[in-house]
């Protein structure tokens, strides 16, 4: 789910007109604006004042000025480097009443019809119009609100929730929801039974499902996505036992003790939701070579490693030991999360999220994902999600590309000068090392080139290679797709 | 003023005495859905043990139904509240099959207790599995026979509850009993893990306790038996079957206008007052403040359910003007012919309560050398933190009744918020002929020095 989803067409113009002045740099003129967005004079202007007021109200040190100069009117945003733009869309976010319907949802767990059209002062029909898109937006989840609930998989709800808040609201919020001493004193207890330590971040998300799981400690399940099979095999996880523990610990205070899958949701939360915390290792400190005792996840994460390896040549002894350590921990939960949660939510316009992978990395990931739904039995991903998964398996392909036996060799020759030929040299590396394993050198001619590079098809003949390609000056586009296409070629013949 | 109170539990009964007895001309009324009043749940136990027969089950509730009238309490027992109108403050109840009436009040107080149970995820998809409870005599009978002609238990929730009815069948070595528990051990919300081990080195040997256990399945057997397969596989089959856990706070006539807390309980302050002014609430049905714990907590224990019943009394008559006062959590019982004890929290608690604890346990094994063959053992263990040196906790397991009342000493000292080192300047009776030579309470206070960061004279030279 996208929250701009949410946001009405002049919110979401607004916000779209904010992204484009920051991102033109210190400023944009009002005809530059109004070309790149396709509007008229009459809508820009309007939105323009509206931001201002925005702006004033949000209070985030930040101010969107309009000047003119030389008879042109430039507008620019003005902040201080510490200001988080984000807070800016939040504020946009807090004003959309389907973003109200759902964090009433969340506070209250329940509605009655009265009581959102009285807090919302909307009509009925408009309560009926916001829930039926809310609806078409949670199917990506497979929940749907229902009688005032949210309705489906309990551990499906509880994921929402999360995502929601993690993504929707400013983390000084967060921090005022979980300021509660008894989730901050869990969480320091999970760092101690799991003898590890988190990080801010870490700590942060812990917190935030621990007081997702309170809010919801009562629910009686209806439907569990956690099968016998799972359970066998997460119950023998010396892990899950000490999680429990504190779980139990947690609720201690409570009338009821609620469902036992409760302690399961958190440790299949804190075994798949760290990829970003590098400090963490500690399933590792339980012994095994794959982190997680799930059969399913070990069994697909083999899979993908040895698919990477096999494609990109690399002997998996190569791998230093703490290399293998990471990856094998962020592949096991990314597939922990692919396996028990639907979907993510961003605050991004996907129009801005691009898929960057070269061809080749592209030509890998496509069967590893086709792997997984077979596997996890799921009929397809959601777009969010496949974002998410191709810029984690890029960043795993990509990092196993140095251990390749095979290197590229690319020789640079530039006829002006010894210098031009270094800048090319480093452009071309920071344009392709990150996608390709390769040795990149100013030519010389005792040696023989996967590829020659060069900015003249001149005085070449002295230099011994396989291809060659030919620059019109600096590396543009153009030349970085024919570069990139070669470079894939050149990949797939070799291996 | 018109007090009326829904729900003849412990706290209701509490209410409507401590109103007539301050205020004896305020017009208190009492309505219960039942034909009974304040019914003690343990009844089921000394039946077991042979206290109360199955005749007399009366004997396990503490008022009559005259001593109630008797204190002017307008009574209406079998009546039940069908619909709340706050705006006009007025209750719908209906008397058995009577038509229904309207009963108005300046002050409402809730004091429908807990009764149900939640659905355990193991029983959705056998529904009709006979699940045996004992909160209130129809039940308690019930169980009472069909406990008694089962050759094997088994038993839900190894807490105070669970272990107090298996403890029932200690004499009874031809029963099996199983204890199933989701933690790693019995009685830990008010033990730590040292205490609980000592007693289970009693347990007769028909008892089997299940720790670490969650479990997906609970059926009938085609004997008809009962059959539980945990989450790893094993499998426990019984006669018959008790739920010892803490039933559902009885909340649903005011669920959609007051506030609740996530666990269902109703949101009260001090002064036991809901979010609506005019009503309080009482009993099981609210949560309360421990002492040295940083949130409130639920303890459904009888003590602990007058006591808010007296706080809401007081505050209707004279105003929000009495808090609550935190509870010690103080509590003792007799298991495999042991006596436990437990004031304050624990030391496995204390960590997430944010303190660093000291722990100081004693043992002993002798009463006094001219009795070197008295069956004598005390194990004590007392927490404190170690900055403040103030006494968080204590338990204690004995086979010495008198020893028990250790616990009553630490439960005033916590309560005053008294440091560790104040054991030493507690006056305390010593007589060889009725107490053990050591006196416990000194050795633990000189223990604690240990842990104090003043240098001594001897260091400094």
């Amino acid at each position: 789910m996208n929250l701009f989803q949410l946001l009405n067409k002049n919110t979401a113009l607004e916000i779209d007109i904010v992204k484009v002045i920051l991102a033109a740099g210190p400023r944009i003129s009002k005809s530059q604006l109004r070309k790149t967005l396709n509007i008229s004079n009459f809508t820009l202007t309007g939105a323009l004042t509206h931001i201002q007021s925005v702006f004033d109200e949000v209070k985030i040190n930040a101010t969107l000025e309009i000047e003119d100069v030389d008879s042109v009117t430039y507008v620019r945003v003005k902040k201080e480097p510490t200001t988080d733009i984000f807070d800016f869309y939040y504020a946009y976010l807090a004003d959309s009443l389907e973003y109200q319907i759902l964090r009433y949802l969340f506070h209250k767990q329940s509605f009655t019809r009265i009581q959102l059209i009285q807090t919302l002062s909307i009509s009925e029909g408009s309560l009926y119009r916001y829930l039926n898109h809310l609806n078409e937006l949670l199917h990506e989840f497979n929940l749907a609100i229902k009688n005032g609930r949210i309705v489906g998989e309990e551990l499906q709800i509880n994921y929402f929730y999360f995502e929601l808040i993690w993504n929707s609201v400013p983390t000084n919020e967060i921090h005022a929801l979980i300021t509660n001493d008894r989730i901050q004193h869990t969480v320091t207890a999970l760092e101690s039974s799991l003898d590890t330590t988190f990080n801010d971040h870490t700590k942060m998300r812990a917190a935030l499902w621990l007081l997702i799981l309170q809010k919801r400690s009562t629910i009686e399940l209806t439907t569990n996505s956690v099968s016998k099979q799972l359970l066998k095999e997460i119950t023998r996880d010396p892990l899950f036992n000490q999680v429990q523990t504190v779980y139990l610990r947690f609720t201690i205070g409570n009338a009821q003790a609620g469902s036992s899958f409760k302690s399961v949701y958190l440790y299949l939360f804190l075994i798949s939701m760290f990829i970003f915390d590098t400090n963490n290792h500690f399933i590792f400190k339980l012994g095994g070579t794959w982190p997680t005792p799930l059969s399913q996840i070990k069994h697909t994460a083999q899979w993908i490693v040895e698919f990477v390896t096999d494609n990109l040549n690399v002997d998996l002894d190569d791998f230093p030991e703490n290399f293998t350590l990471r990856w094998y921990s962020v592949l096991t939960q990314l597939l922990t999360q692919i396996y028990f949660f639907q979907s993510n939510i961003t605050f991004i316009s996907t129009d801005n999220q691009c898929i960057t992978q070269t061809k080749y990395t592209k030509s890998l990931i496509e069967p590893i994902i086709k792997k997984v739904l077979t596997d996890f039995s799921k009929p397809t991903i959601s777009d969010t999600m496949k974002i998410y998964g191709y810029s984690i398996l890029e960043s795993f392909i990509e990092s196993s590309h140095k251990y390749a036996k095979h290197h590229l060799r690319i020789g640079i020759f530039a006829r002006k000068d010894y210098f031009s030929a270094l800048y090319l040299v480093e452009q071309f590396a920071s344009e392709f090392s990150g996608s390709f394993n390769l040795d990149i050198e100013i030519a010389t001619p005792t040696q023989k080139y996967d590829l020659l590079v060069t900015d003249s098809p001149l005085s070449v003949s002295r230099y011994h290679f396989a291809k060659q390609y030919v620059l019109a000056g600096r590396l543009n586009a153009l030349d970085r797709e024919m570069l990139a296409t070669i470079l894939n070629n050149i990949m797939e013949s070799v291996n | 003023m018109k007090i009326l109170i829904i729900g003849g539990s412990h706290a209701g009964i509490a209410v409507a005495k401590k109103v007539k007895s301050l205020s004896p001309k305020t017009n208190v009324t009492l309505i219960e859905a039942t034909d009974h009043l304040g019914f003690i749940s343990d009844t089921i136990n000394l039946m077991l043990q042979g206290l109360i027969s199955k005749d007399n089950i009366a004997e396990g509730e503490v008022y009559t139904i005259d001593d109630i009238r008797a204190a002017g309490v307008d009574l209406h027992l079998n009546t039940t509240a069908l619909e709340i109108d706050y705006k006009n403050k007025k209750v719908l109840i209906q008397e058995s099959t009577h038509s229904t009436e309207e009963l108005a009040y300046d002050y409402l107080v809730l004091a429908m207790g807990s009764s149900s149970f939640e659905k355990l995820d193991a029983i959705k998809e056998h529904p009709n599995v006979n699940l045996l409870t004992y909160k209130y005599p129809d039940e308690t009978l019930k169980t009472y026979e069909a406990l008694q002609s089962s050759q094997s238990i088994m038993i839900i929730g190894a807490g105070l509850i669970g272990l107090e009815l298996a403890n029932s069948f200690t004499t009874r070595p031809s029963q099996t009993i199983n204890l199933i528990e989701r933690a790693d051990y019995p009685l830990f919300r008010y033990f730590d893990k040292e205490i609980v081990e000592i007693l289970m080195r009693h347990i007769p040997k028909n008892f089997h306790i299940y720790t670490n256990q969650n479990f997906y399945e609970l059926e009938n057997t085609t004997d008809d038996k009962i059959r539980l397969v945990t989450w790893d596989d094993q499998k426990i089959t019984a006669d018959t079957c008790v739920l010892a856990l803490n039933p559902k706070p009885n909340t649903h006539i005011v669920e959609d206008h007051l506030d609740l807390n996530p666990d269902g309980t109703i949101k009260v302050n001090q002064y036991m007052q809901t979010s609506d002014p005019a009503i309080f609430a009482c009993g099981d049905l609210v949560r309360i403040p421990v002492i040295h714990d940083n949130e409130n907590s639920y303890l459904p224990l009888i003590g602990n359910a007058r006591k808010t019943g007296y706080i809401a009394a007081y505050n209707i008559l004279y105003g929000t003007s009495k808090s609550y006062p935190p509870s010690q959590r103080t509590l003792a019982t007799k298991l495999f012919d042991h006596y436990l004890g437990s004031t304050g929290i624990t030391a496995t608690e204390a960590s997430f309560s944010g303190y660093d604890v000291v722990e100081i346990n004693k043992e002993y094994h002798t009463y006094a050398k001219y009795e070197q063959e008295r069956d004598f053992h005390l194990y004590l263990k007392v927490i404190f933190d170690r900055k403040s040196r103030e006494l968080l906790g204590a338990q204690v397991i004995t086979n010495d009744r008198v020893q028990l009342d250790l616990i009553n000493i630490f439960s005033v000292m916590i309560y005053h918020h008294d440091l560790i080192d104040q054991l030493l300047e507690v006056d305390t009776f010593f007589s060889p002929e009725i107490n053990p030579t050591r006196n416990t309470l000194i050795d633990i206070g000189i223990e604690s020095l240990k842990y104090h960061n003043q240098t001594t004279h001897h260091d400094d030279l």
